[in-house]
Parts: C-alpha cells; sequence; structure tokens
C-alpha cells in the first residue's frame, strides 16, 4: 500500500454522510463524498461544482445543498432536494415561508405537514399532507382559474392564504409507487402523475386548518371519508357536502405512456355542450365557479358516451350543440373534470380561454335529440 | 326556496317588453303563439347550496315540441334570465340553456324549427361566412348542410338564423 493511503479491511462500509460514498482518497477519511453529479467537501459543507439542474432550479444558489433543508431532505446524486419525509422535494420559490406550513386540524387535534413539489414535466404542483406518523396523503392544487403550477397567496390578518384554490386529491402514496414504482422514488421531475379523479363538490373548507383554506376535492369516496382520510377525524364538522360523479381516469406514467385509472376522463371521451358558442356567450360561461371550486364551463362528457347518449339529456334541450373530444380540450391547454350536476355526466370544463373554447366547438351540429330529455 | 322577486302581471310586462325588442316580425309573430300568461314554479340551482330552489316563470310552453320558455331572477337569471328546459326537468340545467334575450332562447329551442328563418352557411377561414341556403326550416337547413358535407367533407357548414 502506498504511504498516506489506508485500508481498513472488514469494514468494508464506504458511506457516510446523507448516504453517500465516501471519497477518503483524496482529502481523508469522510471528507469529500461522491454524489455522482457533484462532488461534495463535508469540511466546507459545499459542492465543489455548480448544480448541473441549475436551471431546473433558478431559485436555488448554484452551490446549494439538499435544497437548504437539510432536516427534511437529503441530496439527490448532487442535483436537487429529495425530502425523506414523502419523497417529494418542494419548491422553496413557491411554498417559502408561512405558506410552507404546518397546519392545525381542529377537530382531530393533528398536526399536518404540507409540502410541495411544481413538477416541470407536468407543470403542476403535487402536495403531500403528512401528520408525520406516517399518514400521507396526496393532491395537487388548481388555481381556480385553472392553473396548476402554482399557489397563489394573500396574507389575511396576518396568516398566509391560499387564494382561490383547492387541492385535488390523487391517488395514495402506496397506490400510486404501486403503478410508477422506482420513478417516484427518484423524486421531482420523475413524479409525472397526472391526475384530475372525479371530483366531489365541497364549498369551501376551512374551519379545521389554520391559516391555509382549503377546498379539498377528491375522489369518488364519501366527502367524510375524504375528510377523514386527509385531515383525521373531520366528518361532520364540515357539514353536508355532495359528493359528485365520477368519471374515468387516465394517468401518465413516467414514460408518458398513459395508464388506465377509474375515475376520469380519457382523451377520446366526446365532449358536448349545448347551443352555438360566441366569444360572448364562453366569456360569460368560462367565469362561472362549480360548487366543487372549479372555474369554467359545463358541459356533458363521459368515457365511451356517443353525442346521441350524452345529448338525450335534459340539460341539452338546445337545437344546435357544440362538439368537441376532452383530449382536444387537454391540448389546448384545457381539462375536463366530471363535476356533480342534474345530468350523470356533467362535467366542467377549465383552463380555457373564451376564444379557444369557442373555436373548439365550433362549428355547431344539429341536436339529434332536441328537447327531448331521456 | 326563495321569494318572489315579481308578481305575474310584473313578469307578463317583462316578456311583452322583450317580444316588442323582436324585430323579425316571423319570429314575433310565432313566439306569440306560445307565450302563457306566466306560471311560478321552483326549480333546484344546483350551483349553490344542496337543495337550493329558486322561483322561475314558465311564460311559453309549445306542446308540438315540449319546449318550455321559462324567466327567472335567481340562479343563471340576473345575466342570463331566459331559460329553455324541459318542463318536467326540476333544476335549472346548464349556463347553455339560459340566455340573454328570450328572442335567443326561443331560437335556440325547437319551437322556431318550423320557422323558414334558417339558413346554411360555409364557414370561411379567414373570409366571411357564405349564404348557400337561405328561408329554410330547421329540418330543410339539415338536409342541406347534411348534403353539402358529404359533397365537401373538408369544409364546414353552419346553420343559422341570419
Amino acid at each position: 500500500m502506498m504511504p498516506g493511503r489506508k485500508y481498513s479491511a472488514g469494514s468494508g462500509y464506504r458511506y457516510g454522510f446523507n448516504g453517500k460514498e465516501n471519497d477518503n482518497e483524496v482529502k481523508g477519511e469522510g471528507n469529500q463524498q461522491d454524489y455522482a453529479k457533484r462532488i461534495y467537501d463535508t469540511r466546507l459543507g459545499k459542492f465543489l461544482s455548480p448544480d448541473p439542474l441549475i436551471q431546473k432550479y433558478p431559485f436555488y444558489s448554484p452551490y446549494q445543498f439538499s435544497g437548504n433543508d437539510v432536516i427534511r431532505c437529503i441530496d439527490l446524486e448532487g442535483g436537487e432536494p429529495l425530502s425523506r419525509v414523502g419523497k417529494w422535494d418542494r419548491s422553496t420559490a413557491f411554498l417559502s415561508g408561512t405558506v410552507y406550513n404546518n397546519v392545525y386540524d381542529k377537530v382531530s387535534g393533528r398536526m399536518f405537514d404540507l409540502q410541495g413539489v411544481v413538477d416541470p414535466w407536468t407543470g403542476k404542483m403535487w402536495i403531500v399532507a403528512d401528520d408525520g406518523q406516517g399518514q400521507q396523503q396526496y393532491f395537487y392544487l388548481v388555481n381556480d382559474d385553472g392553473a396548476t403550477d402554482k399557489i397563489r397567496t394573500y396574507v389575511h390578518n396576518g396568516r398566509t392564504t391560499l387564494y382561490k384554490a383547492h387541492l385535488q386529491r390523487f391517488e395514495t402514496r402506496n397506490e400510486t409507487d404501486a403503478k410508477q414504482g422506482a420513478a417516484i422514488a427518484r423524486g421531482m421531475g420523475e413524479v409525472v402523475f397526472w391526475s384530475a379523479v372525479g371530483i366531489s363538490a365541497l364549498p369551501g373548507i376551512s374551519a379545521g386548518v389554520t391559516g391555509v383554506t382549503n377546498w379539498i376535492a377528491a375522489s369518488g369516496e364519501s366527502a367524510t371519508t375524504i375528510l377523514s382520510a386527509a385531515f383525521g377525524d373531520a366528518s361532520a364538522a364540515y357539514g353536508a357536502a355532495t359528493v359528485g360523479a365520477v368519471g374515468g381516469a387516465t394517468a401518465y406514467a413516467a414514460s408518458g405512456e398513459a395508464v388506465p385509472v377509474e375515475g376520469m376522463l380519457q382523451n377520446e371521451a366526446i365532449v358536448v355542450r349545448g347551443g352555438v358558442a360566441t366569444t360572448e356567450t364562453m366569456t360569460k360561461a368560462a367565469e362561472r365557479v362549480h360548487p366543487s371550486g372549479i372555474r369554467g364551463f359545463s358541459v356533458e362528457s363521459a368515457n365511451g358516451a356517443s353525442i346521441e347518449t350524452l345529448t338525450k339529456s335534459p340539460t341539452v334541450p338546445n337545437n344546435q350543440i357544440g362538439v368537441t373530444t376532452v383530449g382536444t380540450i387537454r391540448s389546448a391547454g384545457g381539462q375536463v373534470t366530471p363535476t356533480t350536476g342534474s345530468s350523470p355526466n356533467h362535467a366542467t370544463v377549465s383552463g380555457l380561454s373564451a376564444e379557444k373554447a369557442t373555436e373548439l366547438l365550433t362549428p355547431p351540429i344539429p341536436n339529434p335529440n332536441p328537447g327531448k330529455g331521456p | 326556496m326563495s321569494e318572489k322577486s315579481h308578481n305575474a302581471a310584473e313578469v307578463s310586462a317583462i316578456v311583452k317588453k322583450e317580444v316588442d325588442n323582436i324585430s323579425n316580425a316571423t319570429i314575433k309573430d310565432a313566439l306569440a303563439t306560445i307565450l302563457i300568461f306566466p306560471v311560478s314554479h321552483n326549480r333546484f340551482w344546483e350551483y349553490g347550496k344542496e337543495n337550493e330552489e329558486f322561483v322561475c316563470w314558465t311564460i311559453a310552453a309549445d306542446n308540438n315540441s315540449g319546449v318550455t320558455l321559462i324567466y327567472s331572477d335567481y340562479g343563471f337569471g340576473p345575466i342570463t334570465p331566459w331559460g329553455l328546459v324541459m318542463e318536467s326537468f326540476p333544476y335549472f340545467g346548464m349556463d347553455s340553456n339560459w340566455f340573454i334575450s328570450l328572442e335567443d332562447c326561443f331560437l335556440n329551442s325547437n319551437a322556431a324549427s318550423e320557422l323558414n328563418i334558417w339558413s346554411v352557411l360555409k364557414q370561411g377561414n379567414d373570409s366571411p361566412n357564405e349564404i348557400i341556403y337561405h328561408e329554410l326550416s330547421f329540418e330543410e337547413a339539415k338536409e342541406k348542410r347534411h348534403k353539402l358535407l358529404l359533397e365537401n367533407p373538408s369544409m364546414n357548414y353552419l346553420i343559422s338564423h341570419v
């Protein structure tokens, strides 16, 4: 063995801080670590080169470690933080300060930690609510204007409050992991789960959570079940809530491959809206807010349903209709979410301008069932 | 349940004012034949509280087409007070069957389908729409449009009451 080199026979364990492999031969034992993408000097507490993912994290110093959150996160390969809590890293740009909260559920008396992450692949903000005792629930944020990539806040009486947005629940960690396996575990940037799993109509829920007003929208489970799951035994305190109809679902795995999921509309689903769409009418329609909190206009849509079937609804008595598909709306930047209504196929289209909505619903075609009803 | 904001006579006056504003005599006369003296009833408003009901007034009914035209200050009412609904359907329904004017409401219904006021237009991309046929009933316009689409499936053809 060369002078100055050390060898510990039998110990065999080469990994140190943050679970990374020590480069003991360069600066002495435990003083340098290989993070794959960068080299970390443990004495300086810094990486020796800029973050290769700096374009992905413009809000971080290029020399930051673990997203500047060494309590909650580890650093993943020297490129980005990875939360040890939910294996989601967070965007301090959007969830800084008081928004990144411990929230207290008054009903259950339990504290939940809300942690969010902006996923650049989908442009959505994903949020995990964690009670620190192994209970985690997963949501993504939907602003009432349909934007899903940012959290908007305002301060009222010293409290930072989400501004007209709701959290839309998707599957549990285990279910998601089962579908996406290692992709989730690799952390942010790999997380591409897309969900608009049905909506239940819940009026603004604000009572249980300090400082953050949440409109919890969830899948076809009962509202009380969702609330119980999300924030402990919240049930009756929030009053009666109408549970909405649930459509079909599509999730997209890391590869981009569509994975059918129960409860969400497929891209192929036909969308029908009564009447002749004009910019004037669609401007008014697009401003409406469904009780679920979704801002947008009403349509009829269901997986596998034909125009003939959708127009049998008494909600489409018009002599002409506009027709498009869920996929076309999504391609234009919008979303179609099954929502409550007098028709089981009622859905709300959000995220489209009046002009774009008019374009997609034009030309109108004659209604095959004008005013006939079911 | 909401209070009545108007009585029947007041609603009747609102209807009369709307009818007077219709410039096309054919449309005005046809609408006049299905008008009735306003009758109040309640409908469920699906965009508010659970089981919330508001007063509506039935102002026109066409037994042939099954069309009922209603008026309401509530629901979509403040902006679009004229509703096209199924009589047996106890809800306000979608915003797409509520209109700013009674004339629009009537023209969106099947009650106007027999009037020879319908045209078939070729939709222009960068140019104005071109009238291909006019003064048709709605059924005739549908047939003409269908034939045009078979002959030239790449074009868009519209039915309108211009």
